[in-house]
């Protein structure tokens, strides 16, 4: 059995399935990635015939989560080739009912090679689609799986407060409020965001470090319970800003505190949208 | 001049923590009351903001109001399964330990973050408990803000941009 599916076979397969898709599903559009036809980067492309589908790639650069711009479009009747981690996004907006599962075509991908930079590829622990209707590549077994997250930490487990603090204050000096981090998580999907509010006026004019951090505080707090891990706000920073380090601590808190997974399933209800009675108290006067 | 400067330095002796306390009407903001009416004592550091539950809190106000100094922060509810609206204090619950974990995570020590249930016959466990969250907050000082220093990271300087770097 092989580790990983290699880009090229995965390619060719979502070519083929795309083409199956588009002739025999009655969707409206398709969307997937394909080679920009000046900047030769990896882009997000929407296609609306088979003959179209021959331009479709999967590179280690496939990093838009094409999942977010299922949103845009949510009217339509879509198909979409998503990564492990955008079928987690995709079961989270059906567990929060914002798009019609009708109007859905997923075409997963099976044992994601994962993307290059990105380091929420490499503490993954989603490698097959949680959701889908067609499946390209192989599966990776559950203890593939296991065995290859043994030992993983994530980023700054390990440092004190205080060290983390002295850290935060260097990576956010660099930070310019360009919301690109927002505008990249597909969990980020509000028609009014809190930061563009001024009534009340949550993140204040100006841009001073301090000021940035806030920004990123009250973002990560719009987080637990809807962030996938999929690393895409870092990748999408200009900055190179390690935010995800926070979203990603809530993330495993979520998980060993409630035993919660975002995204796992879509009848699964969100994390702050539910209780139990026997909630710990952690800390707790 | 002498007397001034020592002056000073009793005030920064004497730590007075300024702490933002969210009470819940139907129970904590009336065990305030109960324990001023009983005419407990307890210390007066804390400035009270009444919310009609604390499922209505929203944790960026628990932010907000560390941005805008407040060195400690008490949030206090019905006990669970006492809620005048069913299960407000159960989602505040998630919601207050999640945001403690990331507060925690970046920084803010945990004694500035304080929450509790309290009912409104309590109102000598709320004296108590505000005795005991002015301790805390005194114990770990003047909140500094959430970065160390604020400003330009170290090697960054405005307006030094070589050439090279346009082309």
């Amino acid at each position: 059995m092989k580790m990983e599916n290699s880009y090229k076979d995965l390619s060719a397969e979502i070519k083929e399935v795309a083409k199956k898709v588009l002739a025999e599903e009655d969707v409206d559009q398709l969307l997937g990635f394909a080679q920009g036809e000046f900047s030769g980067l990896t882009e997000p492309v929407i296609i609306k015939k088979a003959e179209q589908a021959q331009r479709m790639v999967f590179t280690e650069d496939a990093t838009p989560m094409l999942s977010k711009y299922l949103l845009e479009y949510k009217e339509k009747k879509q198909a979409v080739v998503a990564k492990p981690c955008d079928t987690r996004a995709i079961a989270y907006y059906l567990s929060e009912d914002i798009i019609d599962r009708k109007n859905l075509v997923i075409i997963g991908i099976n044992g994601c090679p994962g993307l290059k930079d990105n380091t929420a590829c490499d503490e993954c622990d989603t490698r097959n689609p949680v959701i889908s209707d067609y499946q390209v590549g192989e599966e990776i077994s559950s203890a593939e799986l296991a065995a290859e997250l043994k030992g993983v930490k994530y980023l700054l487990e390990d440092m004190t407060p205080a060290e983390r603090k002295e850290h935060y204050s260097q990576e956010f000096a660099r930070c310019t409020q360009c919301y690109a981090c927002r505008d990249a998580c597909p969990v980020c999907y509000c028609d009014h965001c809190y930061v563009e509010s001024n009534q009340p006026e949550w993140v204040e004019e100006g841009s001073s470090a301090d000021k940035d951090m806030i920004f990123h505080l009250m973002r990560t707090m719009h987080m637990p319970g809807r962030c996938v891990n999929c690393g895409a706000c870092e990748m999408a920073c200009p900055e190179g800003i390690d935010m995800r380090s926070m979203t990603t601590h809530l993330y495993h808190k979520a998980e060993e505190l409630y035993d919660f997974r975002p995204g796992i399933s879509p009848e699964q209800p969100p994390l702050l949208s539910d209780f139990s009675k026997e909630d710990s108290e952690p800390g707790f006067l | 001049m002498a007397t001034a400067q020592q002056e000073a330095q009793n005030k920064e002796e004497e730590f007075e923590p300024k702490i933002i306390a969210f009470l819940c009407n139907w129970c904590s903001y009336a065990a305030a009351d109960l324990a001023g009416s009983s005419r407990l004592q307890y210390p007066s550091n804390i400035r009270t903001i009444r919310i009609p539950c604390t499922g209505r809190l929203n944790p960026l106000l628990v932010i907000k109001a560390l941005d805008r100094g407040a060195d400690g922060i008490l949030v206090s509810g019905c006990h669970p399964g006492d809620c005048h609206y069913i299960d407000g204090n159960y989602y505040a619950r998630r919601r207050f330990t999640m945001l403690k974990e990331l507060l925690e995570f970046s920084g803010v020590e945990p004694e500035r973050l304080n929450f509790t249930w309290c009912s409104a016959a309590e109102g000598r466990r709320f004296a108590k408990i505000v005795k005991q969250v002015v301790d805390r907050v005194e114990s770990v000082g003047p909140w500094q803000g959430f970065l160390t220093e604020p400003g330009f990271a170290d090697g960054m300087e405005v307006g030094e941009i070589e050439d090279g770097e346009f082309l």
